[in-house]
C-alpha cells in the first residue's frame, strides 16, 4: 500500500482547470520531488495533501487522495487533524514572531499539551532532528526573527516534526536560501526519510537528483512522467521531460 | 534641452513647495500652542479678583498685601478678625452685601434715593463708616473706594489652586474660584467608561469582519461603520439627548438621565469607527504566510486567531486604541448634550452629572468676556487638555514602538 496516493485528482480555480486528472503513488520513507516550469502546478498539487487548497475560496477539487489508504477528502476527515500527520514547510521561511522555543512548541500547545518537561523534551528533540540545536541551545528565549534565513528555515522544520507528523510537505524550501544552508537542509532530508516520508517541490534539477528518490515532472497541469530520480534526469521516457531536464525549457 | 531644464526647474519648484508647505505647518501648530500658553498661563499673574474690582482697608491697618487663599477664607468668612489690626472684627463690604451693609448701618429707604443715582454719595457714606468700623474691608470699583482708605494688592491665582481646586465656580462675584479638578476628573472618567464600552466591542469586531464574517455580511457591515465615522458628533448628541438620556433615567430610576454613563457609552459609539477600522487593518497585515504556517500545523481557525493574529496585530490593534482615545478626550458637542454639564467632584459615581474639559471651554467661552479672567481660566483649561491628549499620545508611540520591537 502506498503512504500516499492521488486517484483520478482534478483541481480548479474557479473556472481554471490547475490539475488535469492525476494518478500517482508514494511509497513509505522515500523521498519524492516535483519538477516542472512554473505555474504548472507543483504547489496546488502538493497541498492537496494536507488540504491547504481548501483556505482558497474558489479552489475545486475532484478525485481522491489517499493517506494510508483512506480518503482525505471523506467528509468524516477534519482537515485540521489531517495537519497535524502532514506537516509543510513553506518557500519562505516563516517562523511566529516568538522566541524559538516557542516556535517549536507551538505544534504541541495547540494540542492543549500542558506537561513543561514534556514540553520541552519534545522541543529538543525536534531541534536535534532539524540539525539546530547546537545553534541555538543557549538562546532558546530569543526572537526566531533574529535567526538568519537558513537557520529560520530549519526552525521551520523543527516546529513541522515537533508533532511527529509522518508525512513532511516542502514547497521550494531552499529556494530563499544561500548554499551553505541549502546543503544543510539537503542532508537533514536525507537523514529525515528513515521517519517520514517527504514530498518536495523544487525547481533546482542538481537537488532533485541529489535528494529524491523519485521524480514526477509536471507541465501545464498534467503529470508527464514519474519514474526513479535516476531514470527521469538520465533516461526519461517523454521528450518532454528530457527538454526540461536538460534546460531547453521552463 | 529647453525642456529638460524645464523638467528640472518643475521638480525643484515642487520639491520648494512641499518642503514650504511642512515647514509653515510645524510654525503653524508650533504659533498655536504657544498662543494657548500665553494666553492659559496669563491666568496665574493675575489678581485672584475680578478684573474692575479693587480691595482696600482702613489706612491704619498695616497689611498691605492679600493673598489667594486669605482672600477665600475672608470671602468665606472663615478669618472673622484682623491679626496684625488691634484683632478687630472684619467686616466685609462687597457688591453682594452692600445693600445689607448700609441697612444695618442705618441707612433708611431705598439707596438710590439717598446715594444718587448713581451712587455719587457712596464713598463719603463708607468713609463715616470706615471710621465705625475700622476692620472693613471693601471690595468694590475704585471710584466708589473712599478716599481716605488704603488699597491692597491682591495677591495671583496660584497654578496649585487651579489643579487640586475642587470648585468650578468661574463667575462668582467677586473672586472666582477656578478649581479645575471636577473638569479634568470628568474628562477622565467618561473616558475611562467610553474606553471600557469601546475595548468591549472594537477589537472583537474589527476581528470579526477581517477573519470571520462571510462576504455578504461583510458588504454590508463595512460602509456601515465608514457611515458611522462620518456623522457629526452634534447628531450623535442629539440621539443621545432623544433617546439614550431618558432611557437611562427611567432604567436607573433618576431625577436626570443626564450622566457620566449616558456620555461614555456615546462617546463610545462616535470611537468605535476610528478603533473598528484601524484594528481591522492591523489584522489584515497579519502575513498570509503566518496564518498558512499556523494552519498548516493543524490548529484551528479560532487557535490561529488568538495565537497568531492578535498577538502581530496588537501594536496596531493598541495604536487604534489610542486614536480612538484621543478622540475621545478632545470629544465635545455630544458630551456637552448628555453628561448634564454640571461642574461637581462625582468620585466614581457614573449616575452623576459632570462637565467635561471640552465641554467647559465650548459651553463658557461665548459668555466670558475677552481678555478677562474667566476667558483666561478657560485657556488655561484648554493646556490642561491639551497636555493630557498630548501624554497619552506619547505613552502609545512608545507602547507601539515597543511593541514593534519586540517583534
Ligand atoms: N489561489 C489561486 N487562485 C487562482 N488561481 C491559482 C491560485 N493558485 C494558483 N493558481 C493557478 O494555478 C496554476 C498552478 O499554480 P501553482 O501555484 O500550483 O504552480 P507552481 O507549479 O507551484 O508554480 P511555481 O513554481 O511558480 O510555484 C497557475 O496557473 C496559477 O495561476
Ligand atoms: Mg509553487
Amino acid at each position: 500500500m502506498f503512504k500516499l496516493e492521488a486517484k483520478n485528482v482534478e483541481v480548479f480555480y474557479g473556472e481554471n482547470r490547475a490539475l488535469h486528472p492525476i494518478q500517482m503513488g508514494i511509497e513509505r520513507n522515500t523521498v519524492t520531488a516535483l519538477i516542472g516550469p512554473s505555474g504548472c502546478g507543483k504547489s496546488t498539487f502538493l497541498r492537496l495533501f494536507n488540504r491547504m487548497n481548501d483556505l482558497i475560496d474558489n479552489c475545486r477539487i475532484s478525485g481522491e487522495v489517499l493517506l494510508d489508504g483512506q480518503n482525505i477528502y471523506d467528509n468524516s476527515i477534519d482537515p485540521v487533524d489531517l495537519r497535524k500527520k502532514v506537516g509543510m514547510v513553506f518557500q519562505k521561511p516563516n517562523p511566529f514572531p516568538k522566541s524559538i522555543f516557542e516556535n517549536v512548541a507551538f505544534g504541541l500547545r495547540i494540542n492543549g499539551i500542558r506537561d513543561k518537561k514534556y514540553i520541552a523534551e519534545k522541543v529538543e528533540k525536534a531541534l536535534h532532528l532539524s540539525a539546530l540545536w547546537d545553534e541555538v541551545k543557549d538562546t532558546l528565549n530569543k526572537s526566531a526573527i533574529e535567526l538568519s534565513g537558513g537557520q529560520q528555515q530549519r526552525l521551520c522544520i523543527a516546529r513541522a516534526l515537533a508533532v511527529e507528523p509522518s508525512v513532511l510537505l516542502m514547497d521550494e524550501p531552499t529556494s530563499a536560501l544561500d548554499p551553505i544552508s541549502t546543503a544543510k537542509i539537503e542532508q537533514l532530508i536525507d537523514q529525515l526519510k528513515s521517519e517520514f516520508t517527504i514530498v518536495i517541490v523544487t525547481h533546482n534539477m542538481q537537488q532533485a537528483g541529489r535528494v529524491s528518490n523519485r521524480t514526477a515532472f509536471f507541465h501545464m497541469g498534467e503529470l508527464v512522467e514519474y519514474d526513479n530520480t535516476k531514470n527521469i534526469f538520465t533516461n526519461p521516457a517523454k521528450e518532454r521531460t528530457q527538454r526540461y531536464v536538460t534546460g531547453r525549457f521552463g | 534641452m529647453a525642456r529638460q531644464a524645464e523638467q528640472r526647474f518643475g521638480s525643484l519648484f515642487w520639491q520648494a513647495f512641499i518642503k514650504a508647505c511642512g515647514y509653515a505647518s510645524s510654525v503653524l501648530v508650533l504659533i498655536i500652542v504657544l498662543f494657548l500658553f500665553s494666553e492659559g498661563m496669563g491666568l496665574f499673574s493675575s489678581p485672584a479678583i475680578d478684573r474692575e474690582l479693587v480691595a482696600a482697608v482702613h489706612p491704619d491697618n498695616p497689611i498691605t498685601e492679600i493673598d489667594e487663599e486669605t482672600l477665600h477664607a475672608l470671602l468665606g468668612e472663615e478669618i472673622t478678625t484682623w491679626a496684625d489690626f488691634r484683632s478687630a472684627k472684619v467686616e466685609l463690604v462687597n457688591v453682594n452685601n452692600l445693600e445689607k451693609k448700609l441697612k444695618a448701618y442705618g441707612l433708611q429707604g431705598r439707596p438710590e434715593d439717598v446715594l444718587g443715582q448713581n451712587f455719587e454719595r457712596l464713598p463719603l457714606l463708607l468713609d463715616s463708616m470706615l471710621t465705625v468700623h475700622p476692620g472693613m474691608l471693601i471690595i468694590l470699583q475704585p471710584h466708589f473706594v473712599p478716599q481716605r482708605a488704603k488699597q491692597v494688592n491682591v495677591g495671583h491665582i496660584s497654578l496649585g489652586r487651579f489643579l487640586a481646586g475642587r470648585t468650578w465656580d468661574p463667575t462668582r462675584s467677586p473672586s472666582p474660584l477656578f478649581g479645575a479638578l471636577p473638569l479634568l476628573w470628568g474628562t477622565i472618567l467618561v473616558t475611562l467608561g467610553a474606553l471600557f464600552f469601546a475595548l468591549l466591542l472594537g477589537p472583537p469586531v474589527a476581528m470579526y469582519m477581517a477573519e470571520l464574517a462571510p462576504k455578504p455580511i461583510y458588504r454590508w457591515l463595512k460602509p456601515t461603520v465608514e457611515l458611522l465615522a462620518g456623522i457629526p458628533s452634534v447628531v450623535f448628541g442629539f440621539i443621545g439627548l432623544v433617546v439614550l438620556v431618558p432611557n437611562i433615567q427611567v432604567v436607573f430610576g433618576l431625577d436626570s438621565g443626564s450622566t457620566v454613563l449616558a456620555g461614555c457609552m456615546l462617546l463610545a459609539v462616535i470611537a468605535l469607527p476610528t478603533i473598528i477600522s484601524v484594528s481591522e487593518d492591523a489584522i489584515r497585515a497579519v502575513p498570509r504566510t503566518l496564518k498558512e504556517a499556523s494552519l498548516g500545523m493543524g490548529a484551528t481557525h479560532w487557535q490561529t486567531m488568538i495565537r497568531v493574529i492578535v498577538p502581530y496585530s496588537a501594536p496596531g490593534i493598541l495604536a487604534a486604541i489610542l486614536l480612538g482615545v484621543g478622540r475621545i478626550v478632545g470629544e465635545t458637542m455630544a458630551v456637552l448634550m448628555v453628561t448634564g454639564n454640571t461642574p461637581q467632584m462625582v468620585g466614581f459615581d457614573f449616575l452623576a452629572s459632570v462637565r467635561t474639559m471640552s465641554a467647559a471651554i465650548a459651553a463658557e467661552m461665548g459668555e466670558a468676556p475677552q481678555g478677562g479672567l474667566h476667558y483666561k481660566s478657560l485657556f488655561a483649561v484648554g493646556c490642561l487638555l491639551f497636555l493630557l491628549t498630548f501624554i497619552i499620545n506619547l505613552v502609545g508611540e512608545l507602547l507601539v514602538a515597543k511593541k514593534i520591537k519586540q517583534r
